[in-house]
């Protein structure tokens, strides 16, 4: 057995396998960790041939490459991963491992021929790290790869460095762009493109994105561009740009449908208004001519069972004219077509008025109606009291309607902490609104409950007009309540303050709508007069002809504006009452030719009272400017009728407690 | 320094026997036909190289190397440019050609260097047998860069002449083309001439 030859020994120090063989291939050094590696034993190897017991150093090329080192001395290097088998690398255990093998020539005394020192390295760690690189880099690779977004990224200077493949396919053409300007090769562009993104995010070093017109060429007309800095993470210096391109066209063109059906949408609100305020203002026509005619009747003298029949029918058609209102209101409101009067008006006898109207009712479910007036406050005040007033009677109405038992108190003042505004507040001890339904009530059809709709009725119409008229004036509506406690709703307006000597000629400020007036009023007329009733509806007609028949009035009738004009010349009238939509000639123009008629003969001016189921001030201001003199809402009642007449024909005021109420 | 024509001829002849015997030991080690020839040879000066190789400038270029030193000294290197150096691993591994060059720069090092370090031992190892001169070598390694980092790197600048030979593998029908330059010092070069004249006048 020959000795590991001693001059070697050094390297049984070392972690690389080392042999070394002379020029007949027979092994004269064998080092510790070829030991280890090989599971042979030195003192087996030592003066075998290494081809015998190691595999694949037999072949052909590793012979003539080992030759021609023994000739020249020129190192070998034999790589396992393309020789494969060059050296048995696993471990005695079985593991595998992989081995990078380098020969160099050495001399050996006293052959002529070099030997071969042979240096096994175990790359196994380190190509174990290159493949997890590797695999990672290809995880990422693929995950680029599947993203439907391009991702492109440049450095400073907008040379593209790297892309994925949907950049190539869908935004360049299909061509190669790495190494091209990204402007040049997306948007075809000498130039960045002015404060796009990229060029922003370098400057600010934060993201940056835009929305714009997708490159001329690809399929996409919008996209969306986010530019990421990249940042060197010692230096934190931006280096470079990620470009992130979306392509957004569907979603613009979803967002663009959707703009366009809003705007539809809204039109169809603004219609569907319209033609609801239209449609309640022809159901009005008819309806008026049912509760005149019911009130006519209740005049007459009936058994107690017709009597009673005839409350139904005018309870309900007042009943039924109610939500017609309500619904002309809200969709005047919604429609924007509300406009505001602002009149001197006296505040103390408005809220007094709408008390005595809730009065009798509010006695008959034996609850009592509490009204506290802050003596402070200025008699005439400058607002739309027509407005003020539906709030008014709208909370009170409801607090009656919605209280069984207890009281009811109105009140107004100056709000606390501003002077300016007026407070007013109307509570109850009624069913009261739990907490979450405070919130919606204010709403366009909302009831707290819609079971309450049943047991109180209502359109639910009433709060939210609330809100928006008292919006519309310039305050806030609110509500504080307790289930099965009360409620107390609040609202506030603010008005112009007129000087208290004015107030003695404000004019009177319940003139319109009242078809609840005060009951214990009435007028007896005493001197004879000659009226002209302008009215197409045979039924109106008929009622203020009813109505007027134990006056000592003539009454006179024409049913379009030509017939009233043609009337006026022939004869002399004290009043006319004109509707204002008639067909032929409508109120207004009719009104406007009687008044030139008058300025060019000289006549004395005709009372002209306007008779219309528009119940908002821009209808009262057009037949005011166009030469009215007063304005009467429809439906006419027998009581409005005669205090509006009251006003301009001689008239007396009787006080009585009229039956029925 | 000039080498005269016959000189040049000579060393051709050495190269190409080189070519040959690395030849053989490529097919034998990657059981495919390889022939291997170098049909040119000149002296360029190393000022002139840039010029000479220009094909290879702006681009990312491979390359083995092995420095030599003894009767004379030098380095010499076998130059790829990317596209060929895909070529070669495609063609001698078989290698999918699917694959993105990318991911095999390991197993390109690798090749390579082996390829390299085969086809410099063989003509090296020729010249100094034919020319009976005694040399030691170092240990082959691979580079990757482009041509300043290469050709220009740190053992540029101290040598007299650069042999050049334009080198064409032909592969399974594909020809790849590589460089083959040897640097050498004004002594190594005198050397090598008289070594050239010296082995002519014995054949």
């Amino acid at each position: 057995m020959e000795k590991n030859h001693q001059r070697f020994s050094i390297f049984d120090l070392v972690p690389i396998s080392i042999c070394v063989i002379r020029s007949d291939f027979s092994v004269i050094f064998w080092n510790k960790t070829m030991e280890e590696w090989t599971g042979m034993p030195a003192k087996e190897m030592l003066g075998k041939n290494i081809t015998m017991t190691c595999p694949g150093l037999d072949r052909p090329i590793c012979i003539n490459r080992l030759n021609s080192l023994f000739d020249d001395g020129i190192p070998v290097i034999f790589s396992s991963r393309l020789h494969k088998d060059i050296f048995p690398v696993k471990l005695p255990n079985g593991e595998p491992r992989i081995h990078k093998t380098t020969v160099s020539a050495i001399t050996i005394e006293p052959d002529k021929r070099f030997g071969a020192l042979f240096s096994v390295e175990d790359v196994t760690g380190l190509s174990r790290t290159m493949n997890d690189l590797l695999e990672s880099r290809n995880f990422l690779k693929e995950i680029f790869n599947s993203i439907q977004d391009g991702i492109s990224v440049t450095d400073l200077n907008h040379t593209i460095r790297f892309v994925n493949p949907v950049v190539e396919q869908k935004y360049a053409g299909g061509g190669p762009v790495t190494g091209r300007k990204s402007h040049e090769c997306y948007f075809g562009a000498s130039e960045p493109l002015k404060n796009s993104p990229s060029l922003r995010c370098i400057e600010s070093r934060e993201t940056e994105s835009a929305i714009l017109p997708a490159p001329p060429g690809c399929d996409a007309k919008w996209i969306e561009l986010f530019a990421y800095p990249i940042k060197s993470p010692e230096s934190g210096q931006v280096t470079g740009v990620i470009e992130y391109i979306r392509d957004v066209t569907v979603r613009r063109q979803i967002e663009e449908e959707l703009f366009r059906a809003k705007m539809a949408a809204e039109v169809a609100t603004r219609a569907k208004s319209e033609f609801l305020a239209n449609m309640s203002h022809e159901i009005r026509t008819p309806l008026n001519a049912v509760i005149g005619a019911a009130e006519i009747l209740s005049g007459t003298s009936m058994t107690k069972e017709q009597r009673q029949i005839v409350d139904m029918l005018s309870v309900n058609s007042e009943y039924l004219l109610n939500i017609v209102n309500d619904i002309i209101d809200i969709s005047k409101i919604e429609a924007g077509k509300i406009d505001l009067e602002n009149i001197e008006f006296n505040l103390k006898n408005l809220v007094e008025k709408v008390c005595n109207i809730f009065e009798v009712n509010a006695r008959k479910k034996g609850l009592t109606l509490n009204r506290r007036i802050d003596p402070d406050l200025p008699l005439a005040v400058k607002g739309d009291p027509s407005r003020i007033r539906q709030v008014l009677i709208n909370l009170v109405s409801n607090a009656v309607k919605f209280t069984t038992q207890g009281h009811i108190s109105v009140s107004c003042g100056y709000e606390k902490d501003n002077k300016d505004n007026i407070l007013f507040s109307v509570s109850d001890t009624g069913i009261g609104i739990s907490g979450f339904k405070q919130e919606i009530i204010f709403k366009s059809f909302t009831q707290a409950d819609t079971s309450t709709t049943r047991q109180f009725g209502g359109t639910g119409l009433g709060l939210a007009i609330c809100r928006r008229l008292v919006e519309l004036m310039g305050g806030r509506i609110s509500v504080t309540s307790q289930l099965n406690k009360g409620s107390t709703f609040y609202f506030t307006t603010r008005f112009e303050h007129v000087q208290a000597s004015k107030t003695a000629s404000a004019p009177p400020s319940c003139k319109e709508g009242e078809n609840q007036a005060a009951p214990n009023v009435t007028f007896k007329f005493t001197k004879p007069a000659r009226i002209l009733l302008v009215e197409d509806y045979k039924y109106t007609r008929l009622i203020v002809l009813h109505f007027l028949m134990d006056t000592p009035f003539e009454l006179d009738m024409a049913e379009n504006g030509a017939q009233a004009v043609e009337k006026f010349t022939d004869k002399k009238y004290d009043l006319i009452l004109m509707d204002l939509q008639m067909p032929v000639m409508d109120g207004y123009s009719a009104t406007r030719e009687i008044r030139k008629i008058e300025k060019s003969k000289g006549l004395p001016s005709t009372r002209i009272i306007a008779l219309s189921a528009f119940a908002l001030s821009e209808d009262r201001q057009k037949s005011i400017d166009a030469g009215c003199n007063d304005h009467l809402n429809k439906p006419v009642t027998k009581e409005a009728l005669f205090e509006m007449l009251a006003q301009y024909l001689p008239a007396e005021k009787v006080i009585s407690r009229p039956a029925g109420i | 320094m000039h080498i005269s024509k016959e000189n040049l001829d000579d060393i051709s002849e050495l190269v190409n026997i080189g070519m040959g015997k690395g030849a053989a030991m490529l097919n034998s080690l990657l059981e495919s036909h390889i022939t291997l020839n170098a049909p040119v040879i000149t002296l360029v000066r190393e000022a002139d190289l840039k010029r000479a190789l220009n094909k290879y400038l702006n681009q990312e270029l491979f390359a083995a190397q092995m420095s030599f030193y003894g009767d004379f000294n030098g380095d010499a290197q076998l130059i790829f440019s990317h596209e060929c150096a895909g070529k070669l691993v495609h063609a001698l591994l078989g290698v999918g050609v699917e694959t993105r060059l990318d991911d095999m720069d390991s197993l390109r090092a690798e090749t390579l260097n082996e390829v390299g370090n085969i086809v410099i031992n063989s003509i090296i190892g020729t010249i100094s047998n034919e020319l009976n001169l005694s040399m030691k070598f170092s240990i082959p390694c691979c580079m990757q860069g482009n041509f300043e980092n290469i050709v220009g790197g740190d053992i540029a600048g101290t040598h007299e002449g650069v042999l050049h030979a334009c080198v064409h593998f032909v592969v399974a029908e594909l020809k790849i083309e590589g460089d083959i330059i040897m640097f050498l010092g004004i002594d190594s070069l005198r050397k090598l001439v008289e070594a050239i004249e010296r082995y002519r006048k014995n054949l």
